[in-house]
C-alpha cells in the first residue's frame, strides 16, 4: 500500500486502527533493522521499536509530508535509540581509547567481516561515515538522504562510492580479500 | 525489500566483491504478533486518562483531602475547647478554693473590717452567735 493512501485511512476516525496496522505491517522490518543493529539484544530492539511505533501514531497528525514518510519515521527511531544509549545501554562495536579513537586491534579476522568492516568504517571522516551507514547498514535511498542532510543526491552518491573504495583498499592492505 | 535491493544492486555495480550486510534475524513469528501488540498498546492508551488529566485528578484528590481534614480538625479542636474551659470551671475550681483557703483567709485577716464603720452597729457578740447558728455546729473544713 502507498503511504499517501496509508496516511489517508489513518486520517479518518473509521479507518485508524487500519491505517496503523498497514503502516506497522510495511515498516516493520526496515525499522527493526535499522534499530535491532544499533541495540544488544532483540529484547532491546523490541521495546525501542515499539515504542518507536507509538510515538509515530501520536504524532502522526504533525507530519506534513515535507519528507518522505519513512524518513521521518526513521528520524524517530534514531532517537529512541539515542536515548536509549544515554541511559547507558551504548553498544560498543569497537573498543575506544580514551581520546575516543578506535583502538589498533588485530585488523586480520576474515571470519568476522562485521567487525572488520565496522572497523573500517569507523576510520572514515565523520561525514563520508554517516554517508555511507545510512545507505550500507540503513538502506536509505539518496532521496531519503538528501531530505535529511540537505546534500544533493549527487554529492551524497559520490560520497557513498568513496567510502566503499577505500573500505575495499583497507581490505585488500589486510587481505581479508 | 526495494530499498535493500536497491543498495545490493548499487554494490553489484561498484565493488562486486563488496561483503553485503550480515542482518540479525528475530525470533521466529516476531513479525507476525508485532502489529496486533503494538495497536493493544495504543487502545490502552487511549482508555486511561492523558498524563494531563490524570495530573490535575490527583491533585483534586489530594486537595479535597486536605481540606476534609483541616475542616475535621478545625471542628474537633473547637469542641475540645469549650469542653476545656467547662471542666476548669466545675472541678477545677472547687480544687483551687479548697487548696488555697488559707490564702483566702490571710486575704482577710488584712482586711481591717470595722463592723462598726459600716452603720450597721450590731453587737459583736450577737454576729457570732449568728454564724454559729448558720454552720449548725459543723466543722468549718467539712463545709468545703
Amino acid at each position: 500500500m502507498k503511504d499517501e493512501a496509508i496516511v489517508e485511512l489513518i486520517r479518518k476516525d473509521s479507518s485508524r486502527e487500519e491505517g496503523f496496522r498497514q503502516l506497522v505491517l510495511k515498516y516493520q522490518q526496515r525499522l527493526y533493522d535499522v534499530i535491532r543493529r544499533k541495540t544488544r539484544s532483540h529484547e532491546d530492539a523490541d521495546d525501542l521499536l515499539q515504542n518507536t511505533f507509538l510515538k509515530i501514531f501520536r504524532h502522526i497528525h504533525s507530519f506534513e509530508g515535507r519528507s518522505e514518510l519513512y524518513t521521518w519515521m526513521y528520524r524517530i527511531a534514531c532517537n529512541e535509540v539515542v536515548d536509549h544509549q544515554k541511559k547507558g545501554n551504548r553498544m560498543h562495536t569497537i573498543e575506544m581509547n580514551e581520546n575516543g579513537v578506535a583502538e589498533a586491534e588485530p585488523f586480520i579476522d576474515p571470519d568476522n567481516i562485521t567487525r572488520s568492516l565496522e572497523y573500517a568504517v569507523s576510520k572514515l571522516p565523520e561525514r563520508q561515515q554517516m554517508v555511507f551507514r545510512m545507505r550500507y547498514f540503513d538502506e536509505l535511498t539518496y532521496k531519503q538522504m538528501s531530505e535529511m542532510l540537505q546534500l544533493t543526491e549527487g554529492a551524497l552518491k559520490a560520497s557513498f562510492h568513496h567510502a566503499i573504495k577505500k573500505i575495499e583498499e583497507e581490505f585488500r592492505a589486510k587481505q581479508i580479500w | 525489500m526495494d530499498s535493500e535491493k536497491d543498495v545490493k544492486n548499487e554494490l553489484k555495480e561498484i565493488a562486486p566483491d563488496f561483503p553485503l550486510q550480515q542482518k540479525h534475524y528475530p525470533p521466529e513469528g516476531y513479525f507476525e504478533h508485532l502489529p496486533g501488540q503494538i495497536l493493544y498498546k495504543w487502545k490502552s492508551e487511549q482508555v486511561k486518562p492523558t498524563g494531563l488529566s490524570l495530573q490535575w485528578l490527583r491533585i483534586s484528590t489530594v486537595a479535597a483531602a486536605i481540606a476534609i481534614l483541616l475542616i475535621g480538625g478545625w471542628l474537633i479542636s473547637k469542641e475540645q475547647t469549650n469542653d476545656h474551659i467547662m471542666a476548669i470551671t466545675t472541678e477545677e475550681a472547687y480544687q483551687y478554693v479548697h487548696e488555697n483557703i488559707q490564702e483566702f483567709e490571710t486575704l482577710l485577716e488584712g482586711i481591717d473590717v470595722n463592723l462598726d464603720d459600716n452603720g450597721f452597729n450590731i453587737p459583736e457578740e450577737d454576729i457570732r452567735q449568728y454564724l454559729m447558728e448558720e454552720i449548725d455546729g459543723e466543722e468549718t473544713e467539712e463545709l468545703f
